[in-house]
């Protein structure tokens, strides 16, 4: 048997012992109780060697979420012991409905991020033990497909902990990262984006950063557990605030002349369609922004002209008239 | 395999078992994602465990013969492990999206999971009631295309490909509604490309169900998975564009799959991507205006100053 096997043999009793006992076990007791531990305890080199293993078996567990409790029996034990309470060590009873567990089922595989779909397994894996039967697998009709930034796994554990964390930041408007410290109180997905909202250290004021534009790692700083997050916040609202929507106004309408049977991105936004003369449609499209409009119109070149209002074609002829210039492979002279 | 997962795997092990008496060795397998050799294995090492004193009466007792399970003794492990805050984070953030999703069939099914779910979770759970979800997904057209994906018909779409400035009529089988990056798509087997292509909800200007079963091959369905295999299947083959962009339009670096970035001296930035085809790249550059230059290839360059040229002269001298 492999040393790897003998050693989830070895957890495997230690876990099972601790959590048979009310008493504290001190290390001894459990070296010549669990199998695995055996050793000379007064050949000093063996004891050492037992004591290391012990120190690895006890971080091993804790990194499984075991919860093991040290303490003494009566205040006239010298030496700590160990025991496991099975409330503790226990996942609490779960029922879940035929429909629940397959949304279950279906929740699970929605991750495309390695480390998150492989905790969202191994959690499933768990509720299985606990009776929950995620069986059939059909996908749902409707499923989300749940793409995260780098960053997320490290600001929401942040976020969990409440502890600052730190890293360089790449805003829209900055030519380097620069680094920055944050107090994060929750994270929003807006409109296909991720950002984290929270408590920046050095501006002393809330923030809002969009988590693709996180350069680096995310490093967490200080004690857990270090702040309050404000009870009344509302992440969405610091969202949106931070990423200026145009307000719902009401549209202005422009004319436009498209070449027969062409820019068929521009046709499906047109309101109308007027009747077909020999130089092309006559379309109204709807508009907020003539500068944006002018951006979409000039993508099609030759095949859409504006017709009116005069603000668009002016924007249009601007546009249009810097690009020649830019790539004219011979500067003008003067 | 790493021993803390092997280790995770046998504590959980005994309680799945025991409220599964007699189960098939292949379907444990499967559910545990392992070969029956490794569970076997597994099931052989569980009986060296057992309480202390570790004679017949306190050593974990399972009864598995070549097609069945049952565990005789668990020696005390009865449940499994508590979630770790990272697993409960997984799945709760998961049931909050699906939660979120628009256009959903049985949303009370979520909730009643993600109570329960979280209810178990216990504090590990916590963290996810702050993460929150908006969307501009419309939500009657994902409801009009979940039905048709669960009426299991073919279907002819009118549809708008933004990559090649066209509309097409074709007919398709669907498979399901994907929502990603606020955007909804209809998965579905096009009939005309023989593949599986992904349709987004507000580029189908019509559709008309036909009264016809929507036939999906096997294999097809699998390819529906992975978001980034669209972009990825054949891209080596596509032409590769450099355009040397000002701060105004970095947004394209996060909006199109991009290969290369480097910032240059002046602030603005070279981003290397792959273009659909040239035709669709001088409409991007086109409409980027000043804000984008292309660097190469050459002739895209020759293309936008020859199309930009021509749509200028429709203009009086007076406005430029």
């Amino acid at each position: 048997m492999s040393v790897s096997r003998l050693r989830t043999e070895r957890l495997v009793n230690l876990v099972i012992c601790l959590l048979s006992t009310r008493r504290f076990l001190t290390a001894d007791k459990i070296a010549s109780t669990v199998p695995g531990y055996d050793h000379n305890p007064d050949d000093s080199k063996a004891h050492e060697a037992f004591q290391r293993k012990f120190e690895r078996d006890k971080s091993e567990l804790r990194r499984l979420g075991i919860p093991l409790e040290t303490g003494t029996n009566s205040v006239f034990d010298a030496e700590q012991g160990y025991r496991i309470a099975r409330r503790d060590y226990e996942l609490p009873a779960i029922e879940l409905l035929p429909d629940e567990a397959a949304v279950l089922g279906a929740a699970s595989r929605l991750w495309q991020h390695s480390k998150l779909a492989a905790d969202a397994g191994d959690g499933l894996w768990k509720l299985r033990a606990a009776g929950v039967d995620v069986r059939g697998g059909e996908d749902p009709e409707v499923a989300p497909i749940l793409t995260v930034d780098e960053a997320f796994a490290p600001v929401m554990a942040a976020v969990r902990d409440r502890q600052e964390i730190r890293f360089d930041y790449l805003g829209a408007a900055d030519d380097i990262a620069a680094p920055r410290r944050l107090q994060p109180w929750g994270v929003v997905c807006y409109r296909g984006r991720w950002y984290v909202i929270g408590h920046d250290l050095d501006r002393d004021a809330s923030r809002c950063f969009r988590l693709s534009r996180v350069t680096g790692k995310v490093t967490p700083s200080g004690d857990t557990d270090a702040y309050q997050v404000p009870p009344d916040v509302n992440l969405l609202d610091h969202v949106a605030r931070f990423s200026m929507d145009s307000g719902d106004t009401t549209p202005r309408r422009a004319t436009v002349l498209v070449a027969p049977g062409r820019a068929a991105g521009i046709r499906r936004r047109a309101e109308q369609i007027l009747a077909r003369r020999a130089d092309g449609d006559r379309l109204i499209i709807p508009f907020h922004d003539a500068h944006k409009l002018a951006a979409r119109l000039a993508a099609y070149g030759p095949d859409v002209t504006v017709l009116e209002p005069a603000e668009l074609r002016k924007e249009m002829a601007t546009l249009l008239a810097d690009v020649v210039d830019r790539y004219e492979p011979s500067p003008k002279a003067g | 395999m790493t021993t803390a997962s092997h280790l995770s795997r046998v504590l959980n092990l005994v309680p799945y078992l025991s409220a599964r008496p007699g189960i098939s060795i292949d379907t444990a397998a499967a559910d545990l994602g392992i070969s029956v050799s490794e569970l076997r294995d597994d099931l052989t090492m569980l009986w060296m465990c057992g309480l202390p004193g570790y004679g017949p009466g306190d050593l974990i007792d399972i009864a598995f013969d070549d097609d069945t399970v049952t565990v005789t003794y668990d020696a005390g492990m009865t449940r499994p492990v508590r979630l770790l805050p990272d697993e409960a984070l997984a799945l709760v953030v998961a049931l909050r999206m699906l939660a979120d999703t628009p256009g959903l069939a049985d949303r009370d099914a979520v909730r009643r999971t993600l109570d329960k779910v979280a209810a178990a979770a216990g504090d590990a759970a916590t963290a996810a009631a702050r993460v929150s979800v908006s969307t501009t997904v419309d939500d009657k057209s994902v409801d009009t295309y979940r039905r048709i994906v669960s009426q299991g018909k073919a279907v002819r779409l009118t549809y708008y490909s933004a990559g090649r400035d066209r509309t097409t009529e074709r007919i398709v089988d669907p498979i399901r509604v994907v929502l990603a990056d606020d955007h909804a798509y209809l998965h579905a087997w096009c009939r005309s490309a023989e593949d599986v292509r992904r349709f987004r909800l507000d580029r189908i200007d019509a559709h008309t169900v036909l009264d016809e079963r929507a036939t999906v091959p096997a294999h097809a369905r699998d390819l529906t998975d992975a978001p980034g295999a669209i972009f990825a299947s054949g891209a080596l083959d596509l032409p590769t564009v450099v355009l040397r962009v000002n701060r105004s339009a970095r947004w394209i670096s996060e909006y199109y799959p991009c290969e290369d970035v480097t910032v240059e001296p002046d602030g603005r930035w070279t981003v290397s991507l792959r273009a659909r085809d040239l035709d669709w790249a001088k409409r991007l550059v086109l409409g980027l205006g000043t804000e984008a230059e292309v660097v190469s290839p050459a002739g895209l360059r020759d293309a936008v100053l020859h199309d930009a040229r021509r749509a200028l002269a429709a203009y009086d001298e007076s406005l430029r």
